[in-house]
């Protein structure tokens, strides 16, 4: 697994958000009225993955990837 | 080798004094944002919606006006001294254009706060477009015209500068950044004059009482003129920074020269004959001129498009030079860590998505859904709000220690800074572009009205609020963590490299640029005359039309006791009472019917 | 000057991208026939509003078979008609909207469509409107116009056919 750096991270983190608020617009343009919550609930989901990639990477760190950000 | 501090510390010093003005503008604006974002939303009232439009003309003039264009003098000073190799050629010169600016600034600011204050018979409630007839004191607009001048002698300086280098390297090339600079003057000095001859001839008298009355469609026109080319004024120094200063950062160098040459005598020429498009819906211009102005516009698209390619084309050399790889897992070898290449990043991706709402709003046609509305803030605070201040804020982490000979206080909390701004912008303006789609208006204290409600299509319209009210606060504290961060790098101590400050040559350098992009009197003349053909018409029928100086006196914001009373006799009716509590105007008014009254 | 082909490429690809925003939006304006606010509504003397034929007595006048005028007067902070009386209008009728101000720039937009003019003092800003079944609509002023500039709405009545009288016009 590629690792993260903390920099990285954050930034995937704030790209999250824009994902996770428009996610309901283009659920609605289909059609699919989706309650308020659902948009927290698929950021929590989009964070945890980060979080699982980022704590995966951090646990096994390879060699290749020597060029920390 | 030598930092820019020690190498120019005059010139450095005008930077500096430059940036802190910028900055402290950039704090009070962004608490008035705040504010803003609380009281219309109906979240938080901390003020009378009456000093809503005070704050609003406030946050308008600091942050577009004041926060932008005072670190552009910045970078550019910066930019000419670095990339000429040489100081200015007369120091007194260059503070003689940063303290009239500075004295202008300080006077309208005056002028607009002594709003708040009843005791101050002083008021410029006229929000930063100035609209014609409503009328604010006349310190407003002479500060306004001291501040452009102020920008005019930079240009001399800068030019001056030029001249010298000039007679000492007769056959170079013009160094790229202040190829940037002077290029982005001359569209500067074609698109002030029309504002100029707006405030200096007609306002300024009006307000004085020298002549009666204006011609309230030619002052706006006027206006608009310059109103889009100070959009590019606001964008060149951030551009300046992604095309010399953001691949350096990536850990590569710019992709071409002669296309970022390109790109901004593009903007020189295109600039200015399109600010009709602001005035998509405005009588008394004829569709044809609008016509036009919106081809032009489309065609402005291209530098901006060019740029998104070279741009990114840079960052992603850069990337490979630090051993990124594949398609798009390059982007993971980028320095995110690093606040000047992460911010700057944010930025330019945020400007594409700012520039898509934009594109609606140049189409002629569609622009009537959304003008007016909350969607035109929504678009402007991802272009200037967050392409150019998150540019300009990012920039500071790697520019302040040149400038200062100082490191950064904390990486970290510039990273967490422009992260934070990225995501508050997200929220906040992502809410307004939807609510401006429900038809919330702009500019509006209280957008919520007895006679009608918005019907939200996704979600409800008490999200968008909540949505526009929690980015404002991430917006708000991200600029705390920046001015604490640019406090505390100001107090450390002085060191001998802060930071690494070399700018590598371009992969294709400007030897391959054909000579003519060099010369600078032929755009100028270029620009001139496409600036005549769009708007000698319609500036002549507006004439023809309604004379020269039309027929509106002046009329004050808070409005005149006849008003009032009309405004509390066929309003009051209609509002609840406790709607009608937090309207100043209209008790005000209630007790103004009442003295007239009396006084019949 | 040495141009990247993948750089053509994005340069084409970027100018295909502008005409052909420019040839729909022509052809929203000329083959749709959206039509634009311009010149049309002509000029008008700002401080002698109440000499206008019309204007002085703002309210909507019967042009034609189902087809309307309506004279609106901006003023700081109300639109006459249109905020102590709604505007009214009968159903499945074109109307025209004659908008101007008497004093400062106003806004005119009814709320969720697109019928959206500015109100320039001096100026007649003209719109038609096609109106369909009964309903009422929102009224805004959006342009800042001074202090209680928040305070400036009203409405529109698209009134039945059923219900429509002599009374609810001018002439
Ligand atoms: C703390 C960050 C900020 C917040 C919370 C904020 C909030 C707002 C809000 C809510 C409005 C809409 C007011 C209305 O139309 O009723 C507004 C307007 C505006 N903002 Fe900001 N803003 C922020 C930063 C900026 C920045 C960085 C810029 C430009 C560099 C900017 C430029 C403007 C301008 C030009 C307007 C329009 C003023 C007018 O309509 O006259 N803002 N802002
Ligand atoms: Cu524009
Ligand atoms: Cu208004």
């Amino acid at each position: 697994m590629r690792q993260l750096s903390p920099g990285l991270f954050l930034v995937l983190v704030a790209f999250t958000i824009p994902l996770a608020v428009e996610f309901r617009t283009v659920a609605g343009f289909f059609g699919f009225d989706l309650p308020f919550i659902s948009m927290i609930l698929f950021e929590v989901v989009l964070l945890a993955i980060l979080t699982g990639v980022y704590v995966l990477g951090r646990l096994t760190p390879d060699e290749d990837t020597a060029t920390t950000s | 080798m030598a930092t820019f501090v020690d190498r120019y510390p005059d010139e450095a010093k005008v930077v500096q004094a430059s940036f802190a003005v910028a900055f402290i503008a950039l704090g009070i604006g962004a608490f008035f944002g705040l504010i803003q974002a609380l009281h219309r939303t109906n979240i938080l009232r901390v003020i009378d919606s009456v000093d809503y439009y005070t704050l609003l003309t406030a946050h308008g003039v600091l942050l577009a006006l004041v926060f932008t264009i005072f670190f552009l003098v910045g970078v550019f000073t910066w930019a000419i001294a670095k990339g000429f190799e040489r100081p200015l050629p007369d120091i007194r010169l260059t503070w003689a254009w940063f303290g009239l600016m500075t004295t202008g600034t300080v006077l309208t600011a005056v002028a607009i706060l002594a709003g708040l204050v009843p005791e101050i018979p002083m008021s410029a409630d006229v929000l930063y477009t100035f609209y014609a007839p409503l009328e604010a004191h006349p310190a407003f607009y002479i500060g306004l015209a001291m501040f452009i001048v102020g920008t005019w002698m930079a240009g001399a300086d800068w030019f001056l500068a030029y001249r010298d280098w000039r007679g000492d390297n007769p056959d170079e090339r013009i160094p790229l950044q202040p190829f940037m600079v002077l290029t982005t003057m001359i569209m500067w000095y074609v698109s002030t004059l029309g504002v100029a001859v707006a405030v200096v001839f007609f306002l300024i008298p009006w307000s004085l009482g020298l002549i009666e009355t204006v011609n309230p469609l030619l002052t706006r026109t006027l206006f608009w003129y310059f109103g889009h080319p100070v959009v590019y004024f606001w964008l060149m120094p951030a551009y300046l920074l992604w095309y010399t200063v953001l691949p350096k950062l990536a850990g590569g160098r710019l992709f071409s020269d002669p296309l970022a040459r390109v790109v901004f005598v593009l903007f020189v020429l295109l600039s200015t004959p399109v600010g009709i498009h602001h005035q998509y819906v405005d009588p008394g211009i004829a569709e044809g001129f609008k016509f036009i102005a919106m081809t032009n516009t489309m065609f402005l698209l291209l530098p901006s498009l060019l740029t998104a390619f070279t741009v990114v084309a840079s960052v992603e050399h850069g990337a490979r030079q630090r051993g990124g790889e594949g398609y798009l897992s390059w982007l993971g070898a980028l320095p995110w860590r690093d606040p000047a290449f992460a911010g700057m990043a944010l930025a330019g991706l945020m400007f594409a998505a700012g520039g898509f709402s934009g594109m609606v709003n140049a189409g002629m046609n569609i622009n009537y859904l959304v003008h007016n509305t909350l969607w035109v803030p929504g678009h402007f605070h991802m272009t200037v709000g967050t392409a150019v201040a998150l540019t300009m804020m990012a920039g500071t982490y790697w520019l302040l220690p040149q400038i200062t000979g100082k490191t950064v206080y904390s990486r970290p909390i510039g990273l967490f800074q422009v992260v934070l701004w990225f995501i508050g912008m997200v929220f906040m303006s992502n809410a307004m572009h939807r609510g401006g789609l429900l038809g919330i208006p702009r500019r509006t204290a209280e957008p919520q009205y007895q006679n009608f409600d918005f019907a939200a299509a996704v979600g409800s319209v008490g999200e968008i609020r909540m949505q526009i009210a929690f980015g404002g606060l991430l917006l708000f504290l991200s600029v705390v963590f920046f001015l604490f961060n640019v406090a505390a790098t100001w107090a450390e101590d002085r060191v001998d490299t802060p930071v690494d400050d070399t700018i590598p040559a371009p992969l294709s350098p400007p030897s391959g640029a054909p000579l003519i992009l060099d010369n600078l009197a032929l755009w100028t003349g270029i620009a001139v005359v496409l600036v005549v053909l769009a708007y000698t018409l319609p500036l002549a029928s507006i004439v023809t039309d309604s004379g020269l100086l039309g027929s509106s006196p002046g009329f004050p914001v808070a409005i005149s006791l006849e008003a009032l009373a009309e405004a509390a006799a066929s309003a009051l009716p209609h509002v609840s009472l406790d709607a009608a509590a937090g309207l100043r105007p209209l008790d005000v008014a209630a007790e103004a019917a009442e003295t007239l009254e009396v006084s019949r | 000057m040495e141009i990247h082909r993948y750089e053509k490429i994005w340069l084409a690809g970027a100018l295909l991208l502008i005409v052909g925003f420019i040839a729909t939006i022509s052809y929203g304006a000329v083959g749709a026939g959206i039509e634009m606010v311009d010149d049309d509504g002509g000029q008008i003397e700002p401080n002698a509003i109440s000499d206008h034929p019309k204007f002085s007595e703002p309210g909507t006048y019967k042009t034609g078979e189902n087809e309307y005028d309506v004279y609106v007067v901006a003023y700081q902070f109300a639109f006459d008609p249109g905020t102590s009386d709604p505007i009214r209008v009968p159903a499945n009728s074109e109307v025209t909207f004659h908008i101007t101000s008497r004093d400062v720039v106003h806004g005119f937009e009814i709320v969720g469509t697109n019928a959206n003019t500015m109100a320039i003092p001096g100026q007649v800003a003209t719109i038609t409107v096609e109106f369909g079944e009964p309903t009422e609509y929102g009224l805004l002023c959006h342009e800042y116009c001074g202090s209680a500039h928040h305070a400036m709405e009203g409405s529109i009545q698209v009134v039945p056919q059923s219900q429509w009288n002599e009374s609810m016009v001018v002439n």
